[in-house]
């Protein structure tokens, strides 16, 4: 549809632009007040009517069909879009998973996302994938997905939602549906026992953040139960590295201004470095 | 003494006066004056100011996203600076200049020699410059707004900081007295136009002024009524955007657009109307398509309050709304595409002079026909989903706005400025300047298309390194400095020193309409004489009447009675109807506008009864200038305008501009309140249980009928007073006066008595609101019905002059009729549903 | 001062100028009319919603089209071209004056029937409230 509306730009553009430009250099007046009221009607109505009619049933032949689904959703993903990051939650026809800033989608199949939000109105978009819709506090609103390659692409906030704004992004993940069962499976598992689990509780972590299998069953913040299998951190504002987890624990403020997470750069650098490689061995 | 020395004396005689009555004050005095010409260029140059303000912010943002990473300004400032740019470049340039302009030439072109209401413009520039200086102020203290330009709840109302207000109560400031402003430039178009400028006659900038003059009467009311809905949610916890108490956010954002869709064509229609007046003389012939023009001035008018949806196509409206939407936005094309095609029929037939003016209206087409393709792809609800709220739509809208207003601007100051200053421009500076920004221009935003459409969404300060629009973001960059310098050549062109020049040619492009008659060596009094026309362009095919003109053999020749006066004539056709005594220079606009400013500005510093008492001030001065210089009777109602003719000085009622504006004004107040309502049936459609309570009855019912009785004692006191019972219409006033005050307040009380407040829930919030309306409203009838008596015991408001008791009238008309509807809906629609 | 008689050519001024935009007014109602009965029927009722719109749609736009084509008919009458083949109005009497308006009223009456044919269409493309 892009292609087609673009070429149909640069022609009219080319067109009205050749017809001013010869109007002006054109020193002779051999056109008539007729001629000119021809050329308004022509050009200015006729023309117009009758291509934007045509672009107008075109597009709204389309829309029907950019926004129902042709056959029931395989997945439902309810996402609610927080300053600045997004909590996921997928429904399949048996399982609730939770998770956080990331979102996985197996080929060829509808999928329907569902968007809330608690505090101000953000905007859910893959440039990829398809359209934007916005998350209002209050309301409920739907966007259908139907990936057509695999792929990683980066989806991103696209309504200004504060300070942040800008590093509100995520990561999408477009797989296989046999490699998305797997997927999906394994995220629905508790988090595998290790020992940064006692650390994790006794900063305080598990105030905010949920790890599963573990002590820290905190909603506030991201679900962090297997954060060590994500590309990013912080809603993709750093990659998914050790370095990036030890400056995002310690310096929140720098990375993400007016973040609800605290700086934690009191903590000793040790612990820091070991609640690091406990988050990245949470796979 | 011959007859000639005679004629030659009176000749002497009234110019002699006329240069009397409008001379301006001299030395810091000069800020008194409230002449269309001194007024009108101060505000053009606050304009300017104001514009290049939010462009150094521009260049600014580009800095920043020159490169990923940038650091110059922080995520704050950042925020700050990008909702400043585009609030002061809407709010500030694109609509005030159209007032300014307009105030500038409308008396010259339409052959008058003022405005109607000169304090009134007065006081809409001083509050204009104070508003605006407010706004951009705050950036310096790090309080300025950072929710974007259309400070979208809840981020806007339960986030942001101070800015929200700062730029709530500044520019809903501005707001009112822009709709001050189209009252008197859409007041001069219907009647101070000259004789014999019939409807086919009107220059089409008047047209427009009268079109765009009525979009802001019907455009800014959605949006004051937003902002007060906003600043009671903010200042006393009324929760109308607030979901957990009932509110919904989506609201503000109806409201926001119904005003901000009009404006873009507020914004344009005008620079078209420049483009209108530059054409034909380019041409050198008539414009081609007349009539066709005015149907797209008037179509686009209507069309444009039918696309408000279309900035709101990703908050998951339903497909059917938005598709209605869409067919709006590609019906407007329609009467645009009219526009352009009858500009190239007329430079087809005519003979086209090269000249700067006309450069920049040839770059304003390219860059405009560009925008408005683009606008059609928006439009398209598919497409916009894709688009909306990335660099795509910053690169269509920038399009859009240079080709539809910056460019024709630049062309319009380029051809009026001799008119203006009595210099030309330079040629040479033009052409550099002209190139310089439209290169500068496709190089920074051809590219954001691109940019847009790869996935860059608008309003971040940041992006990530390794997805591909560094390079796409350093040529914008670099494009804007080349914009920047185009403005800079422009800018010395303007202020350099033209002593060494020669005075300017009487008519330097050969134009045919009037305003290229003004006096030259400049006077303040405009035209010599106030001419009678008999063709569209009267310096083309009436080659007699310049001169006549400056001989002073047309109307109002003289100032016998020193008063500065302008012409009044009918509405179809043009013929006199009575001599307009205008006001004179006072500092009293400027206290006015200072103390309703004040008013506005004083609550973001939560000094609430200074505030209070700076708005009594600038009412106390409103009703002074009043009192001491609007309808004032004569000493003998009758004056000889030239020409043989004798024309009234004092009419009241129908006839009379005052009439007329108070008529617009109510319109406006009424636009607002049927946006209330409008809010309070949204609130229905979206509540799955419609409250029931109502506000008590006896009160409710009670404070209505005492309304009745006031607005029926007013229509009783006029007709008294017609009689000459002057003692039984004063106590009809009085009594009126009372019943006013003593309704409003029972009808405010009413909810309350009901135990509804107005901070546990949005409906007896929007309750609240729409009784509080008709409260104000009752307010200021009450403050007219007083005014009437006051003047009618101090001997100036008789039999025969009564103007001010018709206006009082007029405002009760409309006060009941939205007292009626507001206690109908608050009173009996709940039960109903 | 304000007699009757001023009252009266008032009367005659406003309806004159108004004349030339009733075209677009009854756009304007026609697009409300559409548009809040789609939008409340779905927010509302959204099961029937698209059914009761149509109809809606389809009333409110023949009730439209008859009022817009009387108006054109009135103004082609008024414009009178063809009697007087006048198509620039730039003449200096009531009467040129008059046709002007007639003009004027008649694009702009145009332009509201394709307004309104093209508000006429997205019910028939969309199926439900989505």
């Amino acid at each position: 549809m892009f292609w087609v509306v673009l070429a149909l730009s640069i022609v009219v553009w080319l067109a009205v632009i050749g017809v001013a430009i010869y109007a002006m250099r054109r020193n002779r007046d051999i056109a008539s007040d007729h001629t000119g009221l021809w050329l308004i009607l022509g050009g200015g109505v006729i023309i117009p009517t009758v291509v934007l009619s045509v672009l107008l049933v075109w597009s709204l032949g389309v829309m029907p069909t950019l926004r129902e689904p042709s056959r029931p959703p395989a997945l439902v993903v309810e996402i609610s879009a927080e300053r600045f990051w997004w909590r996921v939650r997928y429904r399949d026809a048996n399982l609730v998973v939770d998770s956080a800033n990331e979102l996985r989608l197996p080929l060829g199949e509808p999928v329907e996302i569902i968007l809330t939000s608690p505090d101000v109105i953000h905007s859910f978009w893959v440039p990829n994938l398809a359209g934007k819709m916005d998350a209002i506090p209050g309301r409920t609103t739907r966007l259908l997905l139907e990936p057509e390659r695999v792929g990683r692409f980066r989806g991103q906030c696209a309504e200004f939602c504060g300070t942040s704004h800008a590093q509100m992004a995520f990561a999408v993940e477009v797989m296989p549906r046999a490699g998305f069962d797997r997927w999906i499976a394994a995220e629905a598992r508790p988090a595998v026992p290790l020992a940064g689990a006692v650390l994790f509780e006794t900063h305080g972590c598990g105030a905010c953040h949920m790890i599963r299998g573990t002590a820290a069953r905190g909603t506030a913040g991201p679900d962090l139960t297997h954060v060590g299998s994500r590309r990013t951190i912080a809603a993709a504002a750093l990659p998914m590295r050790e370095a990036d987890l030890i400056r995002w624990i310690a310096h929140t403020e720098d990375v993400k201004p007016e973040v609800n997470m605290p700086s934690f750069a009191m903590l000793p650098r040790r612990d820091i470095e070991a609640l690091a490689t406990y988050l990245l061995a949470l796979k | 003494m011959s007859a000639e020395d005679a004629l030659a004396e009176t000749r002497r005689v009234g110019a002699e006066q006329l240069r009397a009555v409008w001379k301006r004050p001299g030395g810091w005095r000069r800020l008194s004056s409230v002449n269309n010409s001194d007024v009108g260029r101060w505000f053009a140059f606050a304009c300017l100011v104001f514009m290049l303000t939010a462009g150094v912010m521009a260049l600014l943002l580009r800095v920043e996203l020159a490169t990923p990473a940038q650091d110059v300004l922080s995520a704050r400032q950042y925020n700050q600076l990008y909702s400043l740019h585009g609030s002061v470049m809407m709010f500030l340039v694109a609509v005030p200049i159209f007032e300014a302009i307009s105030m500038l030439l409308l008396p010259a072109i339409l052959g008058a020699r003022e405005l109607p209401f000169p304090r009134l413009g007065a006081m809409s520039f001083w509050g204009f410059a104070l508003g605006g200086l407010f706004v951009i102020g705050s950036i310096f203290f790090d309080a300025a707004p950072d929710a974007g330009w259309f400070m979208y709840p809840p981020l806007s109302t339960q986030v942001s900081g101070v800015g929200s207000d700062v730029w709530l109560l500044g520019l809903g400031f501005i707001e009112i007295t822009s709709i001050a402003a189209a009252v008197e430039l859409i007041t001069s178009v219907l009647k101070v136009r000259p004789p014999g400028m019939r409807l086919n006659f009107i220059p089409l900038y008047a047209w427009y002024v009268l079109v765009v003059g009525a979009m802001v009467i019907f455009a800014f009311p959605p949006l004051i009524a937003g902002s007060l809905l906003f600043e009671l949610e903010r200042e006393l916890d009324m929760p109308f955007f607030d979901p957990t108490r009932g509110g919904d956010p989506v609201l503000w954002q109806h409201l926001f657009w119904i005003f901000g869709h009009p404006e873009v064509y507020i914004i344009f229609l005008p620079a078209i109307a420049i483009t209108a007046m530059i054409v034909p003389t380019v041409a050198q012939r008539p414009i081609i398509g007349y009539s066709w023009i005015v149907l797209s001035a008037v179509g686009t008018g209507f069309l444009s309050f039918g696309l408000w949806v279309h900035h709101m196509y990703t908050t998951g409206l339903p497909n059917i709304s938005l598709g209605f939407f869409s067919a709006a936005s590609q019906a407007v094309v329609i009467p645009t595409g009219v526009q352009i095609f009858a500009f190239i029929a007329t430079l087809l037939a005519g003979r086209v002079t090269r000249s700067t003016p006309m450069l920049f209206i040839a770059g304003a087409f390219a860059i405009f026909v560009a925008g408005g393709l683009t606008g059609v792809m928006v439009g398209l609800a598919p497409f916009d989903w894709q688009a909306h709220d990335t660099y795509f739509v910053v690169a269509h809208l920038h399009y859009t706005l240079f080709g539809g207003a910056v460019l024709p601007i630049i062309a319009g100051i380029y051809y009026f400025y001799p008119l203006i200053t009595g210099h030309m421009l330079s040629d040479t500076l033009g052409r550099w300047s002209f190139w310089l920004i439209f290169i500068g221009f496709n190089v920074t935003f051809l590219p954001m298309h691109l940019t847009g459409l790869i996935g860059m969404p608008r309003r971040v300060n940041a992006y990530p390194a390794e997805i591909g629009w560094q390079a796409l973001n350093l040529v914008s960059t670099i494009g804007a400095f080349v914009i920047a310098a185009g403005f800079a050549v422009f800018v010395w062109d303007l202020f350099r020193s033209k002593r060494d020049q020669p005075e300017r040619p009487r008519n330097p492009w050969n134009a045919g309409t009037l305003e290229w008659a003004v006096s030259v060596p400049e006077e303040s009094w405009g035209v010599r004489s106030v001419p009678e026309i008999s063709s569209r362009y009267p310096l083309w095919d009436e080659p007699e009447i310049v001169g006549r003109m400056d001989r002073g053999e047309f109307f109002l020749p003289d100032a016998p009675t020193g008063h500065r006066e302008t012409l009044i004539t009918s509405v179809l056709d043009a013929t006199p109807s009575h001599v307009l005594r205008v006001s004179g220079d006072s500092f009293v606009p400027i206290l006015a506008a200072f103390g309703l400013g004040g008013s506005f500005i004083l609550p973001v510093f939560k000094l609430y009864w200074f505030a209070l008492a700076s708005g009594l001030v600038g009412i106390a001065a409103i009703v002074w200038w009043h009192w001491t210089t609007t309808a004032q009777p004569p000493e003998k109602n009758a004056r000889d305008a030239g020409m043989g003719l004798t024309l009234p000085v004092y009419v009241s009622g129908p006839s009379s501009t005052g009439w007329w504006a108070t008529w617009i004004t109510m319109l406006a107040l009424l636009t607002a309140f049927v946006s209330l309502v409008f809010a309070y049936f949204y609130y229905w459609t979206i509540w799955p249980v419609f409250p029931e309570t109502t506000p008590a009855a006896a009160p409710h019912w009670g404070g209505l009928a005492l309304l009745g009785v006031a607005w029926g004692l007013t229509i009783t006191g006029l007709k008294l007073n017609q009689r000459g019972h002057a003692a039984s219409f004063r106590a009809a006033f009085v009594t009126a006066f009372g019943c006013a005050l003593a309704g409003g307040a029972l009808f405010q009380w009413a909810p309350f008595a009901a135990g509804m407040d107005p901070t546990v829930h949005a409906y007896p919030a929007i309750v609240f609101v729409l009784h509080f309306w008709i409260t104000i409203h009752a307010a200021l009838g009450a403050l007219m019905l007083g005014y009437c008596v006051a003047k009618s015991w101090d001997g100036r408001l008789t039999r025969d002059y009564d103007a001010d008791v018709w206006n009082t009238l007029l405002v009760w008309h409309f006060t009941l009729g939205m007292a009626f509807v507001a206690a109908a809906v608050t009173g009996l629609y709940p039960g109903a549903t | 001062m304000a007699g009757d008689e001023d009252e009266q050519e008032l009367g005659t001024e406003v309806a004159a100028l108004l004349w030339i935009a009733l075209g677009p007014a009854i756009w304007t109602a026609h697009f409300l009319g559409v548009y809040i009965t789609g939008a409340v029927l779905c927010a509302k009722t959204p099961a029937v919603a698209l059914g009761t719109t149509r109809i809606v749609t389809v009333l409110l736009t023949l009730a439209a089209l008859a009022m817009l084509l009387v108006l054109l008919r009135l103004a082609w009458r008024r414009w009178d071209v063809v009697r007087h083949g006048d198509i620039l109005h730039e003449g200096d009497s009531v009467e040129d004056r008059h046709r002007f308006g007639g003009h004027a009223a008649f694009l702009l009456t145009g332009l509201a029937i394709i307004g309104v044919l093209m508000m006429a269409l997205p019910p028939f493309f969309i199926d439900t409230c989505r």
